[in-house]
């Protein structure tokens, strides 16, 4: 047990180090010039070297701020014809790209290496010592961004997750075992109707109606949400502003996860009780009911279970759309932010976090999962 | 094949299968006859120059020129198609108002958007949006994912064994490819020809050909972890949110459009297909019947079509089930971002989107997202139908 | 694992249903509690909406314009444009100097103001504003290893600073003779206090008048003190100006909040509209999303909201439970919507084809359908606010026949039948493909679907591409491979100097990305510049609009107006400086109680 254990631990970061060099690789061929949205958010970025704009000098002395000159990996595989440094500069790039290109040789890829200096190693070694960089949008510690907007989306999501599941558990148990079939069958439409509903329109639809008195004051239930009135002090006084803001998404996300959960359950504890020993049980002597929450319970539980360690970096994903409608400054809206103006740095740490939520949940469940069922036990690496 | 007859009849004898299904018919009957029904060009045109099909002839070869001097014509049942722009009847004129219309014929039914396009005519077309891409996006991924997820379940760790030479053929191509999709990575520099990268996907294919032909030259065989491999990419999937993939690919296609947004989707969801193979797959290994075959003498590739696959169908065309709404879902959301399809077209999720633009379009809100809400809950009951039929079985 | 015992134990579900309703039922009694804030008595406070965070509230760096709806009660320069009049008006100085021509070396011909700095004008901590400060903040723009390039290159024009030897409060500038809006440069500059960015005056060793060379290296205090200069803590923290307001408190992403500065000595001057405080505090509140904003503002919850939203601007108007709540305002702000053309793609060069482009856009309709009527035409450069704008040039109509007809004209024809123009350029058939590039906004979409259905009939075949603006800046506008791309220009209320935008001059290595040339527009560019009465030079702008309208370089579509909903019990007024409103002179509309 203990070996199975240290093995999955030992995968993490393993896998955290090709997260690392999949974004990476990602960053370095999406066309971005990161020197050039730097620019941008500086001042002017217009591409000339006369009165106003960006001179050559001002794009150099950002890319070397940035490491952006470095060779890329530690290695390279470069055509034997090719220079050994290339030009940085945009227009002397592509000017030198021509010129290489117009020369149509087949030549073999030389090994070029370049050791410990390149761009990859040492963001990594930064990365280390636990320095994210700078987000170059503002300029502030990726760290403290993170932190920031963590604070938000761990909450909207625990509670949701939680909400959801004793719910949805709940309720799936609930209509295997009652004997009234309509109610029964009624939370199974509910279930339906509250996983089909896709989650952006839900939510448009309740911010629309239900938080104003457009359509008349008795649809006015929900607190209005903007930002957290900055004027509260005091715990109390922050968290119930804050509170405010998140009960509508709270009450999306978990309405929506909680169709999926219930059916998820409903259908597990199907399995459950076609399985040979529910029909002993129910044999000896127990009742339906009993024998579902005591014993059928226990064995369907566990597909559930796998499904709460994704729910967590699925919720945080899928938190995008509605932290952009709902105005809340979390990790969905921030890495989506991140992405569209490539601000790599805050992009990666964002999605470090989650690879460490996410594996640490995945090795939760499966050493659940292993435990109750020796079967695979030994195979599941 | 007999099951899937089965299953039909299986999901017939249900009324709320009925029901799924005849919803899932009327979208692909409505996404083939859209431009029939609703279109600005006339179906029929009568002139000088004979009688001309100018819809067929759209369809056919993209020219929408037919003469303009039709003696009489056959128009479709509504006159607008979902790009066709009715200024007049722009800034969302709600179906219950007053429209500026020229007759009954041209009243938009269902209101228009901003630009006064009719939203009847976006829902019709937006069907066969949401039907191509969720199809299309979740074969492929059901493709890729059943052939992984089954190679790695049943071949696991231990199973596949190449010899030495087929190794280093391996590697080799593995290198060349690496190399030459990675040029831009490793050097810097963007590659215009892509006839290498050709060359290496051919002898990569070759090479993977021939290791399974070649006859054992050298005794020493080295185990290949194929499973370890495909553990290392679902968790890789598994941890990277599905939202970087999709902003990050979308922006890699030069021209938006429904093949950057299926092969996107397809890219996202294919590690779920296989992961749950997988462990099908794996559980399905262990049973008696597998073993008997194996030890019976088998091959691999037989006990993998005749048994393994055929009794692993069920769970896979769950997977499927859900995999086509999830992609119609996804599809959905990316549209209402904005992002994937090109400007001109319509589909469900940009008719909701345009909803943030105007929140008393009630209608632009109502009536797509029941449209996706409808397609969605029928595919997830026939994804659960069935798994409740194999259950039973 | 606690869950987990707790789910497998035998606890009965119904006992487990009852108490997560309870959980729930306390979570939502404690936070659900309706209490939206009544509307402000006293103005104590004004809430305004802004609709993303600034990044950076230094104005020397990068001035957004989302930086500078709430900069501008922190900083304010030594002069500026008044809101209502749009005449230069002193702040912080006591009266506009006039340029005096020097005739003896080294600056002969050069421009020079004398600046007399107001008595009274103190920094936030009370210590005076001095010509120092001036100076100061010259060097520290012009420092190369400063990120304050957006002034770098007006500030190049400033030739030296002088302080008075007795008052420190007077001070001359000597600006260099070339430039047209001397004047403006050296008296709407911001400028920052020395002994707060500067402790260490590391600067006092460069002299007044300093140049540097393109490659100069920082070593020593002047790294470290571009180091700091360049910081986090001069963007966002350390904003101390000479503005009513301080800077109280920043949530990322969420608030601003600005408090009145007590013992203010712009209370001496309640005529100034830049110096006023009419609320005590100023909360900025964050709120990307237009229908989020709305619903904060229907729940009493801001006061002020900017929207780009016509739609949204214009059902409130209409709706009944709330127009009263609110007032509307629709100020035009300089700048305007073009389509860029560029002139040097062969199949855009001929003006015929130009001309043609222009008649496709139905520029009534767009303005009255997709802005809702909050849009002025305009025919070209020059806002139609300026005097010298020429009035006797129409807008171009919205005509697909005669465009037709001037392709026609041009050589193009559809000579295949498949609907597009074409025509023989260089021996091959080209054919009339056109892609226009849009940011994707809302508005650029319903625009360019508007223009290609038009263009459509008229045989050209228009593509619509959405692509991010940096990626349009690097690949399309830089390198000059575009054939349109839907932009926009601000402008302000200093006469215009065109030279750097249409002069052929400007085609290889300047912001003339459309490769416009035409001699004669070249000449009367060049004599706007040395130009000095102001009733000739009305000529010569007038002259070069003519030309320019015939030219068709690009396409002027039309000027957009802000759109502001304040609420009803503030006396707000609007202006045509950006953005659109000074928040700092609104005022309850029942008259306060002393």
């Amino acid at each position: 047990m203990l070996w199975y254990l240290s093995k999955r631990i030992l995968r993490i970061p393993f896998v955290l180090l090709s997260i690392s060099f999949v974004i990476f690789y990602i960053s370095k061929n999406v066309p971005q010039d990161t020197v050039l949205n730097i620019l941008e958010l500086e001042g002017k970025a217009e591409q000339n070297n006369s009165t106003d704009g960006y001179t050559k000098v001002d794009y150099l002395q950002i890319a070397k701020q940035n490491n952006l000159d470095l060779p890329n990996f530690y290695f390279g595989l470069r055509p034997s014809h090719f220079p050994k440094n290339r030009a940085i500069f945009p227009s002397d790039k592509k000017q030198e790209n021509e010129y290489l290109q117009q020369e149509k040789r087949i030549s073999f890829p030389v090994f070029q290496w370049n050791g410990a200096n390149n761009q990859y190693h040492k963001w990594l070694a930064n990365i280390s010592k636990g320095n994210f960089g700078i987000s170059f949008i503002d300029g502030k510690q990726v760290s403290n961004k993170i932190w920031d907007a963590f604070q938000w989306t761990i909450i909207l999501v625990i509670i949701s997750i939680l909400l959801s599941f004793i719910l949805g558990i709940s309720l799936g148990v609930f209509s295997k075992t009652t004997k009234q079939r309509r109610t029964a069958e009624f939370f199974k439409m509910l279930s339906y109707l509250l996983y089909a509903i896709p989650v952006f329109w839900f939510a448009t639809i309740m911010l629309i109606f239900f938080t104003t008195d457009d359509y008349g004051s008795w649809t006015n239930i929900f607190p209005t949400i903007s930002v957290i009135d900055p004027t509260e002090q005091g715990f109390w006084g922050k968290f119930a502003s804050s509170g405010k803001l998140l009960l509508l998404p709270i009450l999306v996300t978990t309405l929506h996860a909680l169709g999926y959960i219930s059916r998820q359950m409903e259908s597990s504890l199907s399995q459950e009780i076609g399985k040979p020993y529910a029909r002993t049980a129910l044999s000896k002597g127990l009742t339906y009911r009993s024998m579902v929450t005591k014993h059928g319970f226990k064995n369907a539980i566990l597909p559930i279970i796998t499904l709460l360690s994704s729910a967590i970096p699925g919720t945080i994903a899928g938190s995008v759309i509605i932290e952009t409608i709902f105005n809340i400054p979390g990790l969905g809206r921030l890495i989506f932010q991140s992405i569209m103006v490539a601000d790599w740095n805050v992009v990666f740490g964002v999605v470090f976090l989650v690879a460490i939520i996410t594996s640490v949940s995945f090795l939760i469940s499966d050493l659940l999962y292993a435990k109750s069922n020796p079967k695979i036990r030994l195979d599941t690496a | 094949m007999q099951i899937i007859k089965r299953i039909f009849r299986f999901i017939r004898g249900r009324k709320r299968g009925r029901i799924a299904l005849w919803i899932i018919l009327s979208l692909f009957i409505i996404s083939l006859l859209a431009p029939f029904i609703a279109n600005d060009i006339p179906l029929v045109c009568s002139s000088k120059n004979g009688i001309e099909f100018p819809v067929l002839s759209k369809l056919w070869n993209g020219s929408s020129q037919y003469s303009d001097a039709c003696t009489w014509t056959v128009k479709p049942l509504i006159p607008y198609s979902q790009k066709s722009i009715d200024i007049q009847n722009g800034r969302f004129v709600s179906p219950l108002e007053g429209q500026v219309v020229s007759s009954l014929r041209y009243r938009h039914w269902l209101g228009t958007d901003a630009l006064g396009r009719d939203s009847l005519a976006g829902l019709l077309y937006g069907s066969g949006i949401a039907l191509r891409i969720g199809l299309f996006a979740a074969l492929i991924a059901f493709l890729i994912g059943i052939f992984i997820g089954t190679a790695s379940g049943y071949f696991g760790n231990n199973s596949l064994k190449l010899n030495f030479v087929q190794l280093i053929i391996l590697f080799l191509c593995v290198l060349l490819l690496g190399y030459q999709l990675s040029f831009g990575f490793f050097f810097g520099y963007e590659k215009d020809s892509m006839w290498e990268v050709g060359a290496s996907i051919i002898i990569l294919l070759s090479g993977t050909i021939g290791f399974s032909k070649t006859q054992n030259l050298l005794q020493q065989n080295i185990r290949f972890p194929l499973d370890n491999i495909v553990l290392w990419i679902f968790e890789v999937y598994k941890s990277i949110p599905n939202i970087f993939f999709i902003l990050v690919l979308l922006s890699i296609f030069a021209k938006p459009g429904i093949t950057s947004l299926v092969l996107t989707i397809a890219f996202v969801i294919w590690p779920i297909i296989g992961r749950y193979t997988r462990a099908e797959i794996l559980k399905l290994k262990e049973e008696d019947f597998i073993k008997s075959a194996e030890t019976s003498g088998a091959s691999s590739w037989n006990i993998i079509t005749k048994h393994l696959l055929l009794n692993a169908i069920g769970p896979a065309l769950v997977s499927f089930a859900f995999s086509f709404s999830a992609a119609i879902l996804l599809e959905a959301s990316l549209s209402f971002l904005g992002l994937g399809l090109a400007v001109e077209e319509v589909s469900w999720g940009s008719m909701l989107s345009e909803v943030k633009n105007n929140y008393r379009a009630w209608w632009l809100a109502l009536f797509p997202g029941l449209a996706i809400f409808l397609v969605i809950s029928a595919l997830n009951y026939i994804g659960e139908l069935i798994g409740e039929y194999f259950d039973q079985n | 694992m606690n869950i987990l015992n707790f789910i497998e134990s035998n606890v009965p579900m119904q006992i487990k249903l009852n108490w997560s309703i309870k959980i729930l039922f306390c979570l939502v009694m404690c936070t659900a509690c309706k209490t939206d804030t009544p509307i402000p008595e006293n103005l104590e406070t004004l809430n305004i909406r802004l609709k993303k965070d600034p990044n950076k509230l230094n104005p020397v760096f990068n001035p957004s314009a989302s930086s500078r709806e709430v900069y501008q009660y922190i900083f304010v320069p030594l002069a500026d444009y008044h809101p209502e009049t749009l005449e230069l008006f002193p702040i912080l100085i006591e009266k506009i100097p006039d340029a005096q021509v020097l005739t003896d070396d080294p600056y002969e011909g050069d421009l020079a103001f004398d600046i007399t700095i107001k008595d009274d004008a103190v920094w936030s901590d009370g210590l005076p504003i001095t010509a120092a400060d001036y100076a100061f903040t010259v060097k520290a723009v012009k420092l190369p290893t400063t990120n304050a390039r957006a002034w770098r290159s007006l500030f190049k024009y400033i030739k030296n600073v002088i302080p008075d030897k007795e008052n420190p409060k007077k001070l001359r500038v000597i600006m260099d003779k070339d430039h047209m809006l001397a004047k403006e440069i050296a008296l709407t500059s911001y400028i920052l206090p020395k002994h707060i960015y500067d402790k260490n005056s590391s600067l006092n060793k460069f002299p007044n008048d300093v140049s540097f060379e393109n490659d100069f290296v920082a070593e020593g205090d002047i790294k470290s003190f571009s180091d700091t200069f360049n910081s986090a803590a001069t963007l966002r923290e350390i904003l101390i100006g000479a503005g009513p307001y301080t800077l109280e408190s920043w949530t990322t992403n969420q608030s601003i909040v600005l408090q009145k500065k007590s013992d203010y000595w712009g209370n001496n001057y309640p005529e100034n509209p830049f110096l006023q405080a009419g609320s005590i505090k100023m909360v900025f509140k964050i709120i990307p999303d237009e229908n989020t904003a709305l619903t904060a503002f229907k729940g009493n919850q801001i006061d002020v909201l900017p929207t780009s939203n016509a739609g949204l601007f214009e059902e409130l108007q209409n709706d009944e439970n709330y127009k009263d709540q609110a007032h509307f305002l629709s100020p035009s702000l300089m700048r305007y919507y073009y389509i860029a053309l560029n002139n040097a793609d062969e199949k855009l060069n001929d003006k015929r084809v130009r001309r043609a482009i222009a008649h496709l856009f139905d520029m009534e309709t767009i303005i009255k359908t997709i802005e809702y009527g909050y849009g002025d035409r305009t025919i070209g450069h020059f806002n139609p606010s300026k005097s010298y704008y020429n009035r006797k040039l129409q807008p171009i109509p919205f005509d697909i026949y005669k465009a037709n007809m001037l392709l026609n004209e041009a050589g193009w024809t559809d000579t295949d039948g498949d609907g597009v123009v074409d025509k023989n350029l260089n021996g091959k058939k080209v054919q009339m493909d056109l892609e226009i590039l849009i940011t994707g906004s809302q508005l650029s979409e319903n625009i360019s679907l508007l223009v290609q259905d038009a263009a459509k009939k008229a045989g050209i075949n228009l593509t619509i591409t959405r692509k991010k603006m940096s990626l349009i800046n690097s690949e399309n506008i830089g390198p000059k491979k575009y054939n349109l791309v839907a932009l926009v220009i601000s402008q302000d209320a200093a006469p215009d100097d065109p030279y750097s935008r249409w002069h052929s001059d400007n085609i290889k290595e300047g912001r003339n990305y459309y490769s416009y040339s035409n001699p004669e527009a070249d000449k009367l560019m060049e004599d706007i510049r040395s130009e000095k009465d102001e009733s000739k030079r009305d000529q010569l702008y007038l002259q070069l609009q003519e030309i320019m309208y015939e030219d068709q370089p690009v396409i002027w579509l039309y000027c957009p107006r802000q759109k502001i909903i304040v609420d009803a019990d503030l006396d707000a007024k609007q202006t045509s400086k950006r953005p659109g409103y000074l928040a700092n002179t609104f005022t309850p509309k029942v008259a306060a109680v002393n």
